[in-house]
């Protein structure tokens, strides 16, 4: 795969950098550590921040601002004219591929913009395919990694080594397996319910179908899987009825006029006894299909089992109006109004942790209680015994009036979501009543059909009974047919949903698994490196020897110490220092950055040394230099360092200029003056002199010269390692133009006077007779005291020739390049 | 079945997708098919809205599944 290193990086109007129509241009070496130093409040932020921008689409600090702060209208700078911000990004390959230039922008008023000048044609996705984790790291970054949960931690770590899109789709498939998800989604619970419910109906249909054949036809084990032989058995014995045979016909039971065969029965021999028969028949069915069942109580045993367990839950937090109160509390703490998390919006008490997590705790054992009773309203809804309870109430011939139907009230209740224990034993002790109720009334009227069959004609009250039977079995049959089929619908869709939920279970599973042992062998891959680095960073101090550890049924790295002055396995969180944490995420970033194989090769680093003592700093980028650099080792990366420390800049300077080193110094005044890299600056400062000068402004022009003056003589003394007077390196106020020439001019004597110096003599010449005493004379004497005739601006055009002439005396041309390189030391090139 | 290290995300999905296809062959195509909306870009995993609109695709894809049960003869 072709990876890509950061060439250049080019900013205009975009957050503290304004340089309106004179962009910041960095440029960045593949094969050297690039660093990038600036004092605090110079812009060096809004640097990462414009890389963070162009790659992720987003400020992380002015994103994590209120809405009402209004964080995007803080990216584009606020001084900048055009009001556009402008950021162009040169990527150059690692394998001779060539390079991709990114342009973004932003209007005040508009939205980000993508676009390629070098054409290509998927500019964004190109953006998207750099976004892993290690490429822009701040000191937030380095501290959080230790910081977090071991969750967190586990999936930062994922994104580290490259392992995000497992980690992501793993997150993915937990969140598809989800019950409350799949039960949301797919409607499995409410279908399931629904199925049950059916199923029960038509298993009582079903038993009135059986109850009445068997009474009728006079034969058992029928079974509904044979509908059509139980209609024809039914069929055959009221065809055997001579009375009925003529209505039968050649039909079925089905299709049997039923009030005209009663009114053939009333005719061959009426009376209301034969009708009082009729009804009596029907209530001893009715009061038979009714009987309580196996599990009826035993089924409202466990309704209040769990309204005990709910109620419990309920009782363990408190009253509902506390609930009522931790809500608003909660919505308030994470208000804008709210300041301090640790501190409580109702007593004040100040706590030391944040509040917000234990009254999200406090709320979740609330939702867990409300869960408990849902979870009860809805099994009351499908439960048996209450439905049994329902039944015998609503039986006619059980004879109860609508009044004194407990189901009633108890049913309204269930609807609003109420359902109490008490009620719930209420109907316990109602169901047995109506049990021995029903058995009562059985008893009572099939003495009463007795006592009428006896009265009545054996023959038509045969009659009479088996055509109500066979009614009875008609309509239980229509019922059937109509319900069956919808019910088979909706059983084929639950069983597809069971068999979709076993599959994304099982999936998950494997995936979780795979995706575990993956991360493990990319753990064992790093851990060495891990902890050779981490040694490296620290020498010196403990090598506490930093374990990841991934948990084995989760996303989980813990991150142990394998050695604390002779203890194992202790928490790195727990005991650990600040800086020491930051080691031990430094190596962990580091070792993780070197295995990734994809498409971005470098790595932007902000202030990531700031908890860091001067040992551990330098061990950091001596780190960078010689063990992970491009150039130094095959999988190298190429690291940009952004730094405001003073000590970390001498140890930058100190690098410059070698083939490891690339080392660019920051200087401006933003957010409303330019932002430039020194080198630049110097160009600049000159032709701003030269430009005010040629126009004859010598107020404006001169202390342009005088900046090119400084800077000139300070890059010769840096570059050619001039010893200066103790207080010149510690104390700016002596620093004047006088102290700069003469350090440099009594150097050179120095070495000339030892003979070894590495001027040519007409260098030294020219700088001891010529370029110096022009410079002074002409300038410095008169700028530092005020003395003499006022400048003009042709004698400052001269002095502004004459340093650089000066500057070209501690220079020889180099024979492979031609071009002009400073010597190394006075006594060597 | 293991991730190989070496293999490319693609190389693994595809590892991934011929273990599922021996647990349920259809469902593992109805996976298959709308992967793409659990496998979104982001710092973390698909948000709850996209777990909707990937059942949404399931409910879709098991009902063709049942049609095409009810219509085989």
């Amino acid at each position: 795969m072709t990876r890509y290193f950061l060439g250049n990086l080019t900013i205009e109007g975009f957050r503290g950098i304004n340089n309106d129509g004179d962009p910041l241009v960095l440029k960045f070496k593949a094969d050297a550590v690039n660093s990038i130093h600036a004092p605090n409040g110079v812009g060096k932020s809004s640097i990462f921040e414009a890389v963070h921008f162009a790659i992720y689409g987003n400020v992380p600090r002015l994103k994590s601002l209120q809405d009402a702060e209004q964080g995007d209208s803080y990216i584009v700078n606020k001084f900048h004219p055009g009001q556009q911000a402008t950021i162009d990004l040169l990527f150059r390959s690692d394998d001779g591929s060539p390079d991709i230039a990114i342009r973004v922008t932003r209007g005040a008023n508009s939205a980000r913009a993508v676009s390629s000048p070098s054409g290509h044609p998927q500019p964004e996705d190109f953006l998207a395919s750099l976004q892993e984790d290690f490429v822009l790291v701040d000191y937030g970054r380095f501290a959080k990694l230790i910081d977090i949960s071991a969750l967190e931690r586990g999936r930062s770590f994922a994104s580290l080594v490259g392992l995000s899109r497992y980690s992501r789709l793993r997150q993915a498939f937990e969140g598809a397996k989800r019950t409350q998800n799949m039960n949301g989604d797919l409607g499995l619970s409410a279908l399931d319910t629904e199925v049950k419910t059916s199923e029960r109906a038509l298993s009582a249909i079903e038993r009135r179908i059986i109850a009445a054949h068997d009474a009728v036809a006079g034969a058992g084990g029928a079974a509904i899987d044979k509908l059509v032989d139980l209609k024809t058995a039914v069929t055959s014995a009221l065809s055997a009825i001579a009375l009925l045979k003529p209505l039968v016909g050649d039909g079925s039971v089905m299709d049997l006029d039923f009030e005209a065969a009663e009114k053939a029965v009333e005719k061959e021999e009426g009376g209301e006894a034969r009708k009082k028969l009729d009804g009596l028949t029907t209530a001893v069915t009715s009061l038979s299909t009714v009987a309580l069942a196996d599990g009826d109580i035993a089924d409202l045993d466990r309704l209040i089992g769990l309204a005990k367990t709910r109620d419990e839950a309920i009782n363990r937090v408190g009253a509902h109006e506390l609930h009522a109160l931790l809500k608003d509390a909660l919505a308030f703490v994470g208000g804008s109004d709210w300041h301090d998390p640790k501190r409580c919006p109702i007593c004040e008490a100040q706590g030391e942790e944040p509040l917000k997590p234990k009254l999200e705790a406090r709320i979740a054992e609330y939702d867990a209680a409300a869960e408990l009773g849902a979870e009860l309203v809805k099994e009351v809804t499908t439960s048996v015994g209450i439905a049994k309870v329902r039944q015998l109430e609503d039986t006619a011939a059980m004879g109860i009036g609508t009044a004194d139907r407990l189901h009633v009230a108890f049913d309204l209740a269930v609807k609003k979501g109420e359902v109490t224990t008490a009620d719930l034993e209420k109907l316990k002790a109602r169901l047995d009543e109506l049990e021995k109720h029903r058995a009562k009334t059985l008893e009572r009227v099939q003495q009463e059909v007795s006592a009428l069959q006896a009265e009545l004609p054996p023959s038509l009250v045969q009659v009479t009974r088996t055509l109500s039977l066979a009614k009875q079995f008609r309509d239980a049959v229509v019922e059937f047919e109509t319900a069956a089929p919808p019910l088979t619908v909706k059983q084929a869709k639950l069983a597809l949903l069971n068999r979709w939920k076993t599959f994304i279970a099982k999936a998950a599973q494997t995936f979780a698994d795979a995706e575990t042992a993956l991360a493990n062998k990319r753990i064992t891959e790093i851990q060495t490196t891990c902890q050779d680095l981490f040694g490296r960073l620290v020498r010196g101090g403990p090598d506490v020897r930093p374990t990841l550890t991934r948990a084995q049924n989760s996303e989980n790295v813990d991150l142990k110490l394998a050695d604390f002055f002779g203890l194992s396995d202790l928490s790195a969180r727990a005991l650990l220092s600040e800086s020491y944490r930051n080691a031990v995420a430094a190596a962990i970033f580091l070792s993780a950055a070197m295995k990734h194989s994809c498409v971005p090769r470098f790595m932007v680093l902000d202030d990531v040394t700031s908890s860091f003592d001067a040992g551990h700093q330098f061990a950091l980028m001596d780190a960078l230099r010689t063990q992970l650099r491009h150039g130094a080792v095959p999988d190298g990366l190429q690291f940009i360092i952004l730094s405001h420390d003073t000590s970390l800049e001498k140890y930058f300077d100190k690098l410059n200029g070698t083939t490891d080193w690339h080392h660019q110094k920051l200087q401006g005044m933003p957010p409303k003056g330019r932002l430039m890299v020194s080198a630049q600056e110097a160009d600049r400062l000159k032709a701003q002199a030269q430009q005010h000068l040629n126009a004859g402004q010598v107020d404006i022009g001169g202390p342009f010269l005088r900046q090119y003056l400084e800077y000139k003589l300070g890059q010769i003394i840096s570059k050619l390692e001039i010893p200066v007077p103790p207080d010149y390196a510690t104390r700016g106020d002596k620093r004047t133009l006088s102290t700069y020439i003469d350090a440099i001019t009594e150097a050179v004597a120095l070495y000339q006077a030892a003979g070894r110096c590495v001027l040519s003599g007409q260098q030294i010449s020219d700088l001891q007779t010529h370029h110096a005493p022009s410079i002074v004379g002409n300038f410095v004497s008169h700028y530092e005291t005020g003395a003499g005739t006022p400048f003009n601006a042709y004698a400052l055009l001269g002095v502004l020739q004459s340093i650089d002439n000066l500057a070209d005396c501690f220079t020889y041309a180099d024979p492979a390049t031609g071009q002009k390189r400073y010597y190394r030391r006075l006594d060597r090139r | 079945m293991e991730f190989e290290l070496d293999n490319s995300f693609a190389d693994n999905l595809a590892l991934f997708k011929a273990e599922v296809e021996q647990i349920d062959p259809e469902c593992a195509k109805i996976l298959f098919d709308n992967l793409h909306l659990l496998d979104v870009e982001g710092e973390t995993g698909p948000s709850r809205a996209a777990i909707g609109e990937f059942h949404k695709a399931v409910l879709m894809g098991l009902d063709a599944l049942q049609k095409a049960a009810e219509t085989k003869p």
